[in-house]
């Protein structure tokens, strides 16, 4: 008996994109086909419950085979958070799978509504983030020095998440963009940033691709520049005062940090021959204006992408940004992109953070489960 | 002994992820270091190594970086159709000056191990390429 079933186009995407979480964090239109849905009936042989995403693996009887189909679902730490584990389902276990099917016709999909046969309950959906509105209005933290601290005061926890962006683009572009950084419009190229030609052409060549080169993607490379505050798994600060530095760590990006110097030492290598030696995450140096911690950083390396829709950059990426703490759980980002390798003028964007109190960065890793 | 394989194996994949990590390059598509082959005919082939860099206006790069090395004297790109067109003065089998010019397309872009494949000539010498950027 044939189980997989093919609906029209059009239901496919409107499905899609109404069952797609916003906090897919990175494009799965880059392997999977919206277009191309399918019905999969089919009994559980294994769950890789690993990040960045798990994989339940099904036998499918097609005819007169029995074929093994890849169903992939959110990360793991969206489905734990959502009330689901690794024994939600056993082998054994008969399944229902409506989702997309892999653009390179290999027998994969991308699930988009799962249901457990024996019970005709729907699993492994995600919630939205809870809403952050109740939390309690308190001023701006400030350390000894009268500053903002950026991080949790002591004895509690807390990270920056939910970025009230997750896309980047100039300041008063009219775009429309997916949460993952995908035009809705192709035309609206160059709307996004001053692009010199090669740039917008090499921007455009990764839209219309769905963003499938991401390195984030595809590598598990580190989320440089202003990426690491527009991913779903927030950024956490931890300030060494003592040292004069800051420690950024980035949940997204496998919990590696970044370091931001308040101490005026040159962006420059601490090692003999290391100074040309550019890296993810650049170096950075930092002061305050008033309430605003200003952050100037250059000597990236290209091995990343710096935002969700697959802005190009060069060496020559030059970034200020500004922090602030207005109240205790926003934080204000605003970032000026200066690259004349890329750009054919400097430009910015800002956007807000939101403290969700109690919690610690999620554990996510890319590199658990990667091709 | 079959423990000591998977952990040379596990090694090796490592080692391997790790080269394919650090070349990785995502920005102007033709920077870093390509290397090749050039020649008139299928059998009658050179080593080519091209190192190509970019300042924000100009491109700019060596051929073969050595003793015998040739300054790139022109490197265009042409994103619409990511095509590329090379200059270059360099000796010619009686060791005359003459100028090589190349033009390729870019191919596999948005991979980081791309390549750039076409044809080269200098007077009515002519010949293909390909390289691919390491």
């Amino acid at each position: 008996m044939k189980h997989r079933v093919s609906c029209l186009a059009g239901i496919a995407v409107s499905a899609f994109l109404a069952l797609t979480p916003a906090w897919a964090h990175h494009a799965i239109a880059g392997k999977f086909d919206p277009a191309r849905t399918t019905t999969l009936r089919g009994t559980v042989t294994s769950v890789d419950w690993a990040n960045p995403h798990v994989h339940v693996f099904i036998d499918v009887q097609e005819g007169n085979a029995i074929l093994n189909w890849a169903i992939e679902l959110e990360s793991e730490v969206d489905l734990r958070r959502s009330g689901w584990s690794r024994e939600t389902v056993k082998p054994g276990d008969a399944i229902t799978v409506q989702g997309i099917t892999a653009r390179d016709g290999s027998r994969q999909a991308w699930g988009t509504n799962v249901v457990a046969v024996a019970t005709n309950r729907r699993i492994f959906t995600v919630a939205p983030m809870p809403a952050r509105a109740d939390q309690t209005v308190r001023p701006t933290p400030r350390g000894a020095d009268g500053k903002p601290r950026l991080g949790p005061l002591p004895g509690e926890t807390g990270y920056w998440g939910m970025p009230s962006s997750t896309v980047l683009m100039q300041s008063g572009a009219n775009v429309q963009m997916d949460a993952d950084g995908i035009l809705r419009n192709i035309g609206d190229v160059d709307k996004v940033a001053p692009f010199q030609r090669w740039a917008r052409d090499l921007y455009e060549l990764r839209q219309r691709n769905f963003l499938k080169d991401d390195p984030l993607f595809q590598f598990c490379m580190p989320p440089g520049g202003p990426r690491q505050f527009q991913l779903p798994y927030g950024i956490q600060f931890v300030e060494d005062k003592a040292r004069q530095r800051i420690f950024v760590f980035i949940g997204s990006g496998d919990h590696n940090y970044r370091l931001i110097y308040t101490d005026g030492r040159a962006q420059q290598g601490q090692l003999r021959g290391d100074a040309d030696n550019p890296l993810y995450y650049g170096r950075s140096g930092a002061r305050w204006e008033g309430d605003t911690l200003v952050v100037d950083t250059k000597g990236f390396n290209e091995k990343f992408w710096f935002s969700n829709g697959g802005l190009p950059h060069t060496e020559q990426l030059h970034l200020v940004e500004r922090l602030s703490r207005p109240d205790f759980n926003t934080l204000k980002y605003e970032v000026t992109v200066d690259d004349p390798g890329a750009y054919t003028r400097n430009w910015s964007n800002s956007w807000t953070l939101q403290w969700i109190a109690g919690e610690e960065l999620p554990p996510y890793f890319c590199q658990d489960n990667r091709p | 002994m079959s423990r000591v394989k998977t952990v040379w194996l596990v090694c090796l994949l490592a080692c391997l992820f790790m080269a394919v990590s650090a070349v990785a390059q995502e920005g102007y598509p033709l920077t870093g270091t390509w290397y090749g082959d050039w020649g008139p005919t299928p059998t009658h082939r050179n080593q080519i190594t091209l190192v190509v860099n970019w300042d924000g206006k100009t491109v700019s790069g060596i051929i073969n970086p050595g003793p015998d090395s040739i300054p790139i004297k022109v490197m265009t790109l042409d994103s619409s159709k990511w095509t590329v067109h090379i200059e270059a003065d360099g000796k010619d089998e009686q060791g005359r000056t003459v100028t090589f010019i190349a033009d390729g397309k870019l191919e596999n872009i948005g991979s980081w191990k791309r390549t750039l494949s076409g044809s080269w000539g200098h007077g009515t010498v002519k010949g293909d390429f390909k390289i691919a950027r390491d």
